[in-house]
């Protein structure tokens, strides 16, 4: 069939990524926005606005909210629960253990630095994250997670691929023998976008210090100052984790910084997704509905997951409190599995 | 009419469409919109009840607010994103076959430059016509529609060109 105008014209409407309805400026929630505008920029000089804009740019995971209404690749035999759209919730061990005492532990051992002894530009995590929901409940819904590779340079030249990781069923906390036959195949190259001299805009391109105040400075370059809480600082930790990989002694350094925010506490011990021996912490806010879980390993101390959960029930789309919104492992290998 | 009431109306009339602007340029919602704030705070502040500027100006001012992040998210926009992971977004009127479409469309897009991307969505996405695109990109009228055909004649043969087998989407409802 020959692609007309309006065929062409109506491809394009079906694939456009704008969410916000086009008469968003005449609905009753816009006036706040307009009164605000007037007001703040009574006065400013007009180049203002310009560092709230980049400190948004890290906005936490906070955005992961918009939870899109999405038709997705979904496969015809089902499992009927909300759950199979997303991947299984770990299930965590209670420990008897404080706050400090596994931030503690995991910094006596990253204080024998044996896993990195020094930061490097760019990463390599393994992730997924809720782009999709399905109107049919019956259907079962393959998760492909991405393994994202950034490697960039002195000069701000890089490369960023996207490869397709091992599909498997929603409600499955990882691959699993029966793959679904019409998922990705893993190893797919999904996208590459490469950087010329000055193109990637890593928000800091020097090296960072090993120093606490070096990680607050760190964190606040991506967007969390001091006193934003456990949820934002984490959340800014995805950003700093995928323009760097820290060494031991400044991931010791980050998770002291991390210690002093409130909304802090210990979720208990768990097998992360690619097999690893974990304590979770877990960070939440009152104005979040998600709780985030951080991995660190229990072996090397480093940080080497997060996972979004939801922390209540939602309905569109229809999922359950618990929920798995999204997770991200770092310190994973070309092939996204632990090195 | 007063100052403040001359710019609600742009205000009324615009923020929609440049908040969508943007968030076909950034993958953070949240983001969109305070750059699109952004957008309207310069507009109030250069505001001239007497001279007021045309929706282009608006657009103009977005697309530099957005800057190298603009050019670099929309190569790897949400649409495409969305394709990369097996799935494109489609309203609720749409149906099967606009999904392939789309689908389709995202895979031909990819296959242009950026240059003809750009002036294909602005065309299409921000419904601009040519002398809107022209100024928005700072170029004439009459190459803008001429840059604006050739963009669709290429992508008129991206699409037809043989596609590699992919996985359809299938509806749920």
């Amino acid at each position: 069939m020959t692609w007309s105008d309006e065929r062409i014209a109506r491809a394009f409407r079906a694939a456009d990524p704008a969410r916000t309805p086009i008469d968003a400026g005449a609905r009753p929630d816009a006036e706040p926005v307009r009164d605000r505008i007037m007001r703040r920029s009574a006065d400013a000089p007009a180049s203002s606005a310009r560092p709230r804009i980049r400190t948004r740019l890290v906005a936490p995971l906070l955005a992961a909210a918009a939870l899109v209404v999405v038709l997705v690749l979904a496969l015809p035999f089902g499992v009927p629960t909300a759950h199979a759209r997303t991947p299984a919730a770990l299930r965590y061990v209670a420990v008897d253990a404080t706050v400090d005492e596994v931030i503690g532990e995991a910094v006596r051992l990253l204080t024998r630095g044996v896993t990195r002894d020094h930061s490097e530009r760019g990463s390599v995590s393994l992730g997924w994250y809720m782009d999709a929901t399905v109107g049919n409940d019956t259907d079962r819904v393959v998760i492909t997670p991405h393994r994202l590779r950034v490697a960039w340079n002195q000069d701000l030249s890089g490369e960023v691929t996207t490869t397709a990781g091992i599909p498997y069923f929603g409600g499955a906390t990882g691959p699993a023998p029966d793959l679904p036959p019409a998922a990705i195949a893993p190893g797919t190259l999904l996208a590459r976008q490469t950087y010329g001299p000055g193109e990637y805009r890593a928000r800091v391109s020097s090296p960072p210090g090993d120093t606490a105040d070096d990680m607050r400075a760190l964190l606040s370059s991506y967007g969390a100052e001091p006193g934003a809480g456990a949820l934002q600082t984490i959340a800014v930790l995805g950003s700093i984790f995928s323009d760097w990989t820290l060494s031991d002694v400044q991931q010791a350094a980050l998770l002291d910084v991390l210690s002093t925010e409130p909304g802090l506490s210990v979720a208990g011990q768990t097998v992360d997704r690619s097999g690893r021996s974990v304590t979770a912490l877990r960070a939440v806010s009152a104005s979040s509905p998600y709780a985030v879980y951080l991995l660190l390993s229990r072996t090397t101390g480093r940080i080497v997951g997060s996972e979004d959960v939801l922390r209540e029930a939602v309905s569109d789309p229809d999922l359950p409190e618990g929920a798995v919104t999204a997770y991200t492992l770092w310190d994973v290998d070309e092939e996204g599995r632990m090195p | 009419m007063p100052r403040k009431a001359a710019f609600s109306r742009v205000f009324v009339r615009h923020y929609g469409a440049i908040v969508r602007f943007v968030e076909r340029r950034v993958d953070d919602p949240e983001l969109a919109r305070d750059i699109a704030g952004e957008c309207f705070e310069i507009a109030w502040r250069k505001f001239d009840v007497d001279a007021p500027f045309g929706v282009a100006w608006l657009f103009r001012t977005a697309r530099n607010l957005t800057g190298n992040a603009y050019r670099r998210r929309t190569r790897d926009s949400a649409m495409s994103e969305e394709l990369h992971r097996g799935s494109v977004r489609v309203t609720a009127d749409d149906g099967l076959r606009e999904c392939d479409d789309a689908m389709d469309l995202a895979r031909a897009l990819a296959t242009l430059s950026w240059s003809d991307q750009e002036i294909l969505q602005l065309a299409y996405w921000d419904d601009l016509g040519a002398e809107e695109i022209a100024d928005v990109l700072g170029i004439t009228a009459g190459t803008a529609r001429t840059r604006l055909s050739r963009a669709r004649n290429r992508l008129r043969d991206a699409l037809e060109a043989p596609q590699p087998a992919h996985p359809k989407v299938r509806s749920a409802s």
